[in-house]
């Protein structure tokens, strides 16, 4: 487990040796409209097989952080290396690297109503490895099968605009594990879940985890990040990494949290959980 | 602190009823139609899951029927034929299990807004001269106005009644042949058949994305008219409901370009790249084939009737 907790501005979220990062991010700037910004000198690796969550207040550009890994948003300053690849709008234009990125990487939005475009539940499922180049056969079988990991097999025929936001979350997940990416990203996954599915969510991580999927989970839900977190990158409401290391340092540094606005001053919080 | 006032009790007097019940306002009545409209005509596949006619032929070839027939209604000259066509259309809607008064209501809808109100005066010797069938009005006396000269007999002729007839005719069928095509299509099988058909593919993804953020939307609208609803304690003059309307179209317009870029990203996300690919490509079968040459055939018999009637 790491230990190279950094604290302060510019702080790098790398650990010591370790494999080859997926990906690298190097002072990383990002703006909406050129004005409100949301990133501001991110420095960052992701290696293969960890579960990195993203620690982070509302608006500190989590989310931004994850569009960029996944390649739907480009840095205005800075650079973003997938694979050893620097992601710009022209590469991923290119078929081969396109169809490669997106088999590899999946992104499980925090919306699920805008990730959820399908007439039917299994044709949700089926979109990605369609996509990919899966023929319909193999799509509808591995939708099936990622159908009835999740537990919701029942409800293949049903029209994902009418589910309640539980199964239109796991239907969402279940829409990007049918592409086997060995890099997921989870935006806000339990946001507005009840309490089982936050639980349920937990151990679909862990499980996922030890298959070796590669997870970078953005979350201010704290209990979630004890649960399944390998690493910890805190983002402060200055859209910088404020600190990053093992988690049950992060988690125990009281003044961290409440100064990320992960805990409130009064809050009576304590590590473990 | 909270202030003052909102530590103290409400001092209105409780709910009771008193007078006349009130009554749902124009606004609610629109939003509440739109909403269940949408929901019917776009978002909801049952029709198109019925084991009928039409729903079991392959997309390509139903697209390619259902256009064949809608030229045919656009270049017959005769309104029996084109009668003949919308009567057909009904019975076609019959063999698919598709109610004739869903489609005929669908349609009897905008026919008079669009059509109507062209065919009207048409039928007028003012527009169509010729023979008089009966007097709407008498004038008095013939007027000159611009390139018009109003007769002093205001009547329906028997030539503007035909091409009143014709005129109708041909949008009565083709919006019920188009109708007929997305109520008995799932709407991403019919996009796969656009595209097979060479449609552009720039026009396939804004038809693919307006249908797939109407629901959000549609939903939008409605929760915002509940929330306003909530919070309403007397009811705005007409002007008033006007201009909130207006102000609500333009926060909509802005959310669905949102969620337009949003949508495309969890598309490109999932590898969409424009190609839309569906789970099981229905394959033209014999049954297919045979449906097609019927409809050419119903077509050509169509079109030999109208020369010479």
């Amino acid at each position: 487990m790491e230990q190279d907790r950094t604290r302060g501005v510019g702080a790098n979220g790398d650990g010591g040796a370790a494999p080859c990062p997926l990906f690298e991010l190097a002072g990383v700037h990002y703006s909406y409209h050129g004005a409100i910004p949301a990133l501001a000198g991110i420095d960052l690796a992701v290696r293969a097989g960890e579960s990195l969550v993203v620690l982070g207040a509302n608006g500190c550009g989590k989310s931004t952080l994850l569009k960029l890994l996944d390649g739907l948003l480009f840095p205005d300053a800075g650079e973003v290396k997938a694979f050893g690849t620097r992601l710009s709008e022209a590469i991923l234009e290119t078929d081969d690297f396109r169809r490669r990125f997106r088999s590899r990487v999946g992104l499980v939005f925090q919306n699920p109503d805008i990730q959820l475009f399908c007439s039917t539940v299994l044709e949700e499922v089926a979109f990605g490895p369609l996509q990919l180049g899966l023929s319909p056969g193999e799509a509808a079988a591995r939708a099936g099968d990622v159908l009835g990991l999740l537990g919701i097999g029942a409800l293949r025929d049903r029209s994902p605009l009418f589910l309640s936001g539980g199964e239109k979350k796991k239907v969402a997940i279940a829409s990007v594990l049918s592409m086997n990416p060995d890099v997921l990203l989870f935006d806000e996954p339990t946001a507005t879940l009840d309490p089982r599915t936050c639980h349920w969510f937990g151990e679909l991580a862990l499980t996922l985890a030890q298959s070796g999927k590669t997870l970078v989970t953005a979350t201010h839900n704290l209990h979630l990040a004890e649960r399944i977190a390998t690493r910890i990158l805190v983002m402060g409401e200055d859209h910088r990494v404020t600190a990053a290391g093992d988690p049950a340092a992060i988690l125990a540094d009281r003044a961290l949290l409440v100064g990320a606005n992960l805990i409130h001053a009064k809050e009576p919080f304590r590590f473990p959980i | 602190m909270i202030p003052s006032w909102l530590g103290k009790s409400n001092p209105a007097p409780a709910p009771t009823m008193r007078g006349d019940v009130g009554r749902v306002t124009f606004l609610e009545k629109t939003i509440a139609a739109t909403a269940a409209f949408t929901e019917s005509a776009f978002l909801n596949d049952s029709l198109a899951d019925r084991h009928g006619l039409l729903q079991v032929v392959e997309p390509r070839c139903k697209l390619a029927a259902i256009l064949a027939l809608i030229i045919t209604t656009s270049f017959a000259r005769s309104p029996l034929v084109v009668w003949g066509i919308y009567g057909f259309t009904l019975f076609l809607a019959a063999l698919s299990r598709v109610g004739g008064r869903l489609i005929t209501r669908r349609v009897w809808l905008f026919v008079p807004l669009f059509a109507g109100v062209i065919a009207l005066p048409a039928m007028c010797n003012v527009i169509t001269p010729g023979e008089p069938l009966f007097v709407v009005t008498h004038l008095g006396k013939v007027r000159e106005i611009g390139p018009y000269r109003i007769p002093a007999e205001l009547t329906v002729t028997r030539q503007g009644l035909l091409s009143a007839a014709l005129l109708v005719g041909r949008v009565a069928a083709s919006v019920s042949l188009a109708g007929l095509l997305t109520l008995t299509t799932r709407w991403d099988r019919l996009l796969g058949a656009l595209r097979l058909a060479r449609v552009p593919q720039l026009f396939i993804l804004t038809l693919a994305m307006t249908y797939r953020y109407l629901a959000l939307l549609v939903g939008t609208a409605a929760e915002m008219h509940e929330a306003r609803l909530s919070r309403t304690v007397r009811y705005l003059s007409s002007g008033k409901e006007r201009q909130w309307v207006a102000s609500r179209m333009g926060f909509l317009f802005r959310k669905s370009w949102c969620l337009s870029q949003e949508i495309h990203a969890a598309m490109l996300a999932r590898g969409f790249d424009g190609e839309i690919r569906t789970l099981d490509p229905q394959r033209v079968t014999g049954r297919d084939v045979s449906f097609l040459a019927a409809m050419l055939a119903v077509c050509g018999g169509m079109m030999a009737v109208d020369r010479f009637v």
